[in-house]
């Protein structure tokens, strides 16, 4: 129970009961689930004991077929095939153009930013795709565990934009799941190393997955894992790798790149065919169906394969000299490097990370699987099922977020590399005398011309008293909170005047949208729209009660004047006996806002007094600070 | 052209960068700097026996609005006299039109070395 | 809301002063998130998970001030009633504003030279030692109290943010050099 960490170590309440939790990779090309069990994390398998689901998603006439069968019959059926929808999720018709590779699929293009599929099911948004991958893992880990799951952390690469967290917050909400947290992929791999146990030090994680790459450093000192810096690429992997191989095959059997879809497919097919022996072997023998120009034939060795992605390799080097120079840390200080994600298993990928770096890179887990395992470990952690571990993460924003000012150029409000959660402020001025309105339009990057970094939204705040140009003081507010979701607020500090948005990405779907295609899935389930949402406030309620209850009998006789502690429990009383008779969410969901709101004083105080005993145990050694005055150099 | 091509413009292709005699006595420099984000610049005016600015340089190290702004100044004061120079002030009147917001020393910094290299010029017509 | 109308060196059990242990200040700022994180209250209720979120913020916001020397003297002179921003617009030293003109322009200049690196590693020297100068001055004069000193503060203040502007402005050029070889 999260309340109980605050307490003393031995004053713990009841046990509570084991929450079933879920650790989730969502991946370009493959996805897995992971559950810690008697202590223990590990992917789950389907019922065929195979672990990883491939991210694809079939649309039928009858149905759905999501994985391995799907995969199977991309070749056949392209147009209704979707894989790779990660790379879509959050982009905006715009990005499809910038992705640069053929994607076999057909776009709609409709009213909304968002793009659409149209397949024989119907358009679908890369957000419906991601949702059906997170609905098979989900009901896997159910049906494994034998129960509902109280919530799942969700892997993201730590370079995602706002928007594409957003898009996949919005899956989940799609598939029925409860998020405890996004988590950054090489975070997530970090503590599944087992970093945790490991020395105290600086580490690096290097993750090349299908279509993302990451590069993290972090410190851990006792449990905690403090991300220093982030960086990365939400558009290079090994999709990327094969891509390389396949426009030199497509070149060397003369086809144009007019070829038609199977044949792309068969093509790409074989480069990644390819890549993948030649981690085995020196040469690999190709064969391409030309249809009617006949077959073709040729070699491809391991000095070819490197000088095609040599190129992309590099990028991610110069990355990983830039994020070490924002951590502010040389490779020297590195205590080891973890590789991630199915793309590392390529030698030549091996061998440069290992020359920058100065030593070779750890690779004993399975690429594949440790994500998903570090997400359970963080899942198990958040459920409360650990409530004496002393396991945190601290991560940072990975991309610096803006705005707009007059003449289309950007203002940084919250760097790259901000410690999550964050807020930042910085006042503005009008431009012209007698301005009431302005618009404020978000954008994340780190480019100068707004053109060239990510819009994220656009607000205007209006009613600003007229003045002279350069008079009115407007203050903006950026939030993030530990997800890296972001919101934003203008005020003009002389009116008192405000404005504010939860950012809903340009490129995102509209609250609407998302009620539609939530009615959609669940009308296909035959649920009860009604009853599902009481189902919802019922566990909110339900853990309002345990949290309390803990938080009571560990420290109420501290904090508490015994007429407190009767109106607590006269409310606490009260939203136990609406739960019980109650079949109404709404009302279940006002009793919770009241006792909510009966305690808040009892919550305050409890988190300062948890602050004052922090450093209460600190005061014994009070600094005495040292005069060389180096640290502050 | 639209406002903010016109500034990106700027700030791509800024124009009278350079530097003027600064000794000479018909040349006034302006020195300012803006400590809130470190922006330096450096502007200078040619003054004839009118008191018309024939010609001015500037040279700014700084943020892109601080950049296209100066330049944009500098466009804007050549031909004008003294003290048409030194009134300068932006007093159009907005149209009923969400603009995009002014970083605040954006908006002063160009106009303080405006008025720092009339004020250098007239220490040294005075001398 | 929470009692933070501390300072934020009351909120890390630390005094008040331009030197700080740095070391123990990082040891603090863990402790503190360990209390006050999210990730603690991933389970609880939605009124406990905003006050969560809201003290994190504040926590990291203290030691993000604290840990720079920057932004500590700024932070030090804010307590002392100094309102960096509104009452100092321009910095009035033409000396200190001519040498950092001349810096920018060596900068500008390194990318043209053929021995571009070995002239940014002395650039960068350069600014690195005036760095230092003005905290070793900072140091002394955030010790005192009187309103002298408090007003040498601010211009050691503000010719630090010219410098801290420069430095980044160099560690981006030798990023893109980096990147180019």
């Amino acid at each position: 129970m999260a309340l109980l960490q605050i307490a003393e170590p031995g004053q713990s309440a009841a046990p509570h009961q084991h929450r079933l939790a879920a650790g989730i990779d969502l991946g370009t090309t493959n996805s897995l689930v992971a559950t810690v069990r008697s202590g223990l994390a590990e992917t789950l398998p389907d019922e065929q004991g195979r672990h990883i689901l491939p991210s694809v998603v079939r649309y039928c006439a009858t149905g759905v077929e999501v994985g391995e069968a799907a995969r199977r019959a991309a070749a056949a059926d392209p147009l209704n095939t979707v894989s790779s929808a990660k790379r879509l999720i959050g982009r905006g018709t715009a990005d499809l153009k910038s992705l640069g590779r053929e994607l076999p699929y057909e776009f709609v293009m409709i009213d909304s930013a968002v793009p659409r599929i149209r397949t024989i099911a119907g358009d679908v948004t890369p957000v419906e795709v991601s949702a059906e991958i997170l609905r098979v893992l989900a009901q896997r880990a159910q049906e494994t565990l034998g129960g509902e799951l109280s919530g799942v952390v969700i892997t993201v690469p730590a370079y995602f934009d706002d928007a594409q967290r957003q898009a996949t917050r919005d899956a989940a909400r799609l598939a029925g799941l409860h998020v405890f947290r996004l988590l950054n992929e090489p975070t997530a791999a970090a503590v599944a190393y087992g970093l945790d146990h490991a020395a105290d030090g600086v580490h690096a994680i290097y993750d090349l997955g299908g279509g993302t790459f990451d590069i993290s450093v972090l410190r851990l000192h006792k449990g905690v894992f403090e991300v220093m810096a982030t960086g990365g690429d939400s558009a290079l992997g090994g999709d990327d790798f094969d891509a390389a191989v396949a426009g030199w095959l497509l070149a060397e059997a003369d086809l144009g790149s007019d070829a038609d879809r199977g044949t792309l497919r068969h093509v790409l097919d074989q480069a990644r065919a390819a890549k993948e022996r030649l981690a085995q072997q020196e040469t690999v023998g190709l064969e391409i169906d030309r249809r009617d120009a006949g077959l073709w034939r040729g070699t491809l060795t391991r000095k070819q394969l490197a000088d095609l992605v040599d190129p992309l390799i590099r990028k991610t080097i110069n990355t990983c000299r830039r994020v070490l120079r924002d951590a502010g840390v040389t490779i020297d200080e590195i205590e080891d490097i973890v590789m991630v994600g199915g793309s590392t298993r390529a030698l030549r990928v091996r061998e440069k990370v290992s020359e920058f770096f100065g030593q070779a890179p750890l690779v004993d887990i399975d690429p594949d699987r440790v994500v998903a395992i570090g997400a359970a470990i963080q899942a198990d952690v958040l459920a409360g099922n650990n409530p004496d571990d002393e396991m945190l993460l601290l991560d940072v924003n990975p991309l610096s977020l803006g705005i707009e000012t007059m003449g289309g150029l950007t203002e940084r409000i919250l760097p790259r590399n901000t410690a999550l959660p964050a807020a930042r402020a910085q006042e503005f001025t009008t431009f012209k005398d007698g301005q009431t309105a302005m618009s404020i339009h978000v954008v994340q990057g780190e480019r100068e011309l707004v053109a060239d970094c990510r819009s994220l939204a656009r607000f205007t705040l209006r009613d600003i008293p007229p003045m002279v140009a350069g008079a009115a003081r407007i203050r903006v507010t950026f939030s993030v909170d530990a997800d890296g979701l972001l919101r934003v607020e203008a005020s003009e500090l002389g009116s008192g005047v405000l404005a504010r948005v939860e950012v809903k990405p340009s490129y995102g779907l509209t609250d609407g949208e998302i009620t539609g295609m939530l009615k959609a899935s669940i009308e296909r389930a035959r649920e009860d729209i009604d009853a599902r949402r009481l189902v919802e406030e019922q566990v909110e309620a339900q853990r309002v009660i345990e949290a309390l209850s803990a938080a009571l009998a560990c420290d109420a006789d501290e904090l508490l004047s015994a007429q407190e502690r009767a109106v607590i429990d006269q409310a606490l009383q009260a939203l136990i006996a609406t739960v019980d008779a109650s079949q109404n969410a709404a009302e279940v969901e006002t009793a919770v806002k009241r006792l909510e709101s009966e305690c808040e004083f009892y919550v305050e105080r409890r988190m300062n007094s948890g602050i004052r005993k922090a450093m209460a145990g600190q005061r014994v050694d009070e600094i005495t600070p040292r005069d060389d005055g180096q640290e502050a150099g | 052209m639209a406002y903010s091509d016109k500034v990106i413009d700027h700030y791509e292709h800024p124009r009278n960068v350079g530097v003027l005699d600064k000794g000479a006595a018909n040349i006034g420099t302006g020195m300012v700097g803006a400590p809130a984000c470190g922006d330096v610049m450096r502007l200078q005016i040619q003054v004839n026996e009118q008191g018309v600015i024939e010609d001015a340089k500037f040279k700014t190290y700084g943020c892109g609005s601080a950049i296209a702004s100066s330049s944009l100044l500098t466009e804007w004061v050549k031909g004008r006299t003294l003290d048409e120079a030194r009134e300068i002030k932006n007093s159009e009147i907005a149209e009923e039109l969400a603009l995009p917001p002014v970083k605040i020393h954006c908006s002063v910094l160009a106009e303080d070395a405006i008025k720092a290299a009339i004020a250098d010029y007239q220490s040294k017509q005075g001398a | 809301m929470l009692d933070f109308s501390r300072s934020y060196f009351e909120l890390f059990g630390m005094s008040a002063g331009f030197l700080v242990d740095i070391p123990e200040l990082a040891r603090r700022y863990r402790e503190l998130q360990k209390v006050v994180h999210p990730d603690r209250f991933a389970a609880a209720g939605q009124a406990t998970q905003r006050l969560s979120l809201q003290s994190a913020t504040l926590v990291n916001e203290a030691y993000d001030t604290l840990k720079d020397p920057l932004k500590r003297a700024q932070y030090l002179l804010r307590l002392r009633g100094v309102e960096l921003d509104a009452q100092h617009h321009t910095l009035n030293d033409p000396d200190f504003l001519m040498q950092q003109m001349a810096l920018r322009e060596a900068l500008a200049e390194v990318l043209q030279a053929t021995d571009a690196r070995a002239r940014l590693d002395a650039l960068m020297q350069d600014i690195g030692n005036l760095i230092e100068t003005q905290v070793a001055r900072l140091a002394v004069q955030l010790e005192e109290s009187g309103a002298e000193q408090l007003e040498a503060a601010v211009q050691s203040v503000q010719k630090m943010q010219f410098l801290n502007k420069l430095h980044a402005e160099a560690e981006a050029l030798e990023a893109d050099l980096e990147d180019a070889c």
